[in-house]
Parts: structure tokens; C-alpha cells; sequence
């Protein structure tokens, strides 16, 4: 019985392996740089169907989005900030607003609101010449730390602009 | 003779050491800026705020020296388009205009700033021993220059829309 499921966990840690090598190599300069700076870090992470990397850091999900004809742009993004109603016009109104004043005075991360209503947050830039992980390591740092203080702050703008 | 050689000299000494003085107050990401502008012909200078300023196809860009954040590293145009507040339309069109073009393109984002003007911005984090900012810099004044005719065609899109 051990044998059986030894065998089974080798099998599936293969298949695990060899499809993550596959897409790793699919991975653009900049996205390849970053999805090692997760495995340093151990955050947990996997690449998708689109071959963007999904990764956890303090149980909230980001992308690492690929971009193989852009090969040095680094884009992080944070999903599912805040879900808009659009037939709400006040609501929309305030997310505008807020997405307005957040880019207006903060720095590094942009958030957007999307056509079905969803907030995120995204930062974009480009690695130039970067080409081991301690090239983009305080930028990811950085980047993954703005983020979850942006979560903060865009909501603060958000009741702001609603309640006025 | 002499003398007039003497205050000559001492004046153009006591006007580099001005200069010297004036890039001193730049934070690290400003003075990058700053020397990496000037080595490549944009002739930067320093405005009465201590920003960095230039001048590219007949738009102000602005860096933020920003001593408190000394590594954030931010592009401004300010004032490009201007809005009116007493016309609700126009800035309803304004906001989703410059949703619609933060979330779209790459590096750049726009917002209406307390006056109504029309600002666009692009920021990064300069990382310690990243001496390397060429592509960032080159990129963010090409994507900003070629953005703002692009944010007001997305602004006459909705202007049209609503019209309709």
C-alpha cells in the first residue's frame, strides 16, 4: 500500500513537474524573473491555462502577467478588490471617484475599474537589463506591499466619495 | 585685468556650486532621473517645487522629487486637457475617459487633478544598485507623449456616446 501510493505521488509530481517546466518556458523575461522571485520567496503559485503565473501572498490571490511579445514589461496585478453594481450609478459614481483620486495622489499601483464591475489593482514596469532575481526582488517586495495598503486606502476614498 | 578675470571666475564658481546644491536636495530616484535626462540631451532643470522638469514635444513633464519616498520614482504631466466642474457630463465622460485609459494601456495612467486638469502619470521603484533605467525612462515619455491623443479620442468616444 505504501508502495502504491509512493508510486502515485512520484506520478503526479512528475506530471506536476513537467508541466511547469513546459510553460515556465513560455514565460517572458520579466515574468520568468518574478516567478522565480515567488519560488524564493515561497509564495505558493501556479501557471494557467494563458500561461500568467497565479500566486498567494496573505491568502490574497495576484498575476504575474505574461506578455511574451513585451518581454521585459513586469505587470502584477491584484483581482477582485471590490465588486462595483453597475446598476447602482451612485456606486459607480464613487468607484470612478475613488479609482480617480488613487491614481491622482498615490504612486506605483493603478487601479481600474473593469466592464463587469470589478476592481483592480495592477503596476507596470520595465526590468531593462534585469537579469537574476535580486534585479526585481525589491521591486516585487515593494509592488506586493503598496498593493495590500492600496486595498486600504482606495476603499477610504470610496466611502468618501459615496457618502459626499 | 586681473581683477575682472578674478570676479568672473568666482562668479560662474559660486553659480556651479548653486547648481551643485540644487541637485543635492533631488531624492535618489530624482537625481537618476535627473542625470539620466540630461545624458541623453532632454535638459532638465529644477523648478521652484524642486521638481524635475523638461520639456518633450512641447509638453512639461514633471518628476516628483519626493524626499519622504525616496526611491518611488514618478512622471507627471500635468494639466494637458481641462475639465469643468459646473458641467457634470464633461466630467463624467472625463473620469470614465481616464478609467478607460488607466486600465488599457501599459505603465500610464491618467486622473483629473483638483482643478480639472487632465494629468498623466507614470511611476516605478528605483531599487537599490538598479543603476539601469533606460528602458523605464524611454518607455513612460514615448507611452505618456503618444497617450495624451489617446485619452482624448477615448474621451470624445464617450462625449459622442452620451450624444447619441
Amino acid at each position: 500500500m505504501k508502495k502504491f501510493i509512493l508510486a502515485v505521488a512520484l506520478s503526479l509530481a512528475t506530471a506536476a513537474f513537467a508541466l511547469a517546466q513546459g510553460d515556465v518556458a513560455k514565460l517572458s523575461t520579466a515574468t520568468r524573473l518574478a516567478y522565480d522571485y515567488l519560488n524564493q520567496k515561497d509564495y505558493p503559485n501556479a501557471i494557467d491555462d494563458d500561461n500568467d503565473v497565479q500566486f498567494v501572498v496573505k491568502n490574497r490571490g495576484f498575476y504575474l502577467l505574461n506578455t511574451p511579445k513585451d518581454p521585459t514589461l513586469l505587470r502584477i496585478s491584484m483581482p477582485s478588490v471590490y465588486n462595483v453594481d453597475l446598476d447602482d450609478a451612485a456606486q459607480v459614481l464613487a468607484s470612478l471617484k475613488a479609482t480617480n483620486m488613487y491614481n491622482r495622489k498615490m504612486k506605483l499601483i493603478k487601479p481600474a475599474l473593469s466592464d463587469d464591475g470589478e476592481i483592480f489593482f495592477f503596476a507596470d514596469t520595465y526590468v531593462g537589463t534585469a537579469k537574476t532575481v535580486e534585479d526585481v526582488s525589491e521591486y516585487m517586495d515593494c509592488v506586493i506591499d503598496f498593493m495590500f495598503q492600496a486595498i486600504d486606502k482606495w476603499l477610504e476614498y470610496f466611502k468618501e466619495a459615496y457618502n459626499n | 585685468m586681473k581683477k575682472l578675470i578674478l570676479v568672473v571666475a568666482l562668479s560662474l564658481a559660486a553659480a556651479v556650486c548653486a547648481t551643485a546644491q540644487d541637485l543635492s536636495i533631488l531624492s535618489k530616484a530624482a537625481r537618476m532621473a535627473y542625470d539620466w535626462l540630461a545624458s541623453e540631451g532632454y535638459k532638465p532643470s529644477i523648478d521652484e517645487d524642486n521638481d524635475v522638469a523638461f520639456k518633450v514635444q512641447g509638453e512639461y513633464f514633471y518628476i516628483d522629487n519626493d524626499t519622504d519616498d525616496p526611491t518611488l520614482l514618478r512622471f507627471l504631466v500635468p494639466n494637458v486637457y481641462e475639465v469643468d466642474f459646473s458641467d457634470e457630463d464633461q466630467v463624467m465622460n472625463a473620469l470614465l475617459a481616464c478609467n478607460e485609459f488607466t486600465r488599457t494601456k501599459k505603465l500610464v495612467s491618467a486622473a483629473i487633478n483638483r482643478a480639472g486638469g487632465i494629468t498623466f502619470y507614470a511611476s516605478t521603484y528605483v531599487a537599490a544598485g538598479n543603476g539601469d533605467m533606460s528602458e523605464f525612462m524611454e518607455t513612460a515619455i514615448d507611452f505618456i507623449t503618444r497617450g495624451i491623443k489617446s485619452w482624448l479620442e477615448l474621451y470624445n468616444e464617450y462625449a459622442e456616446d452620451e450624444g447619441n
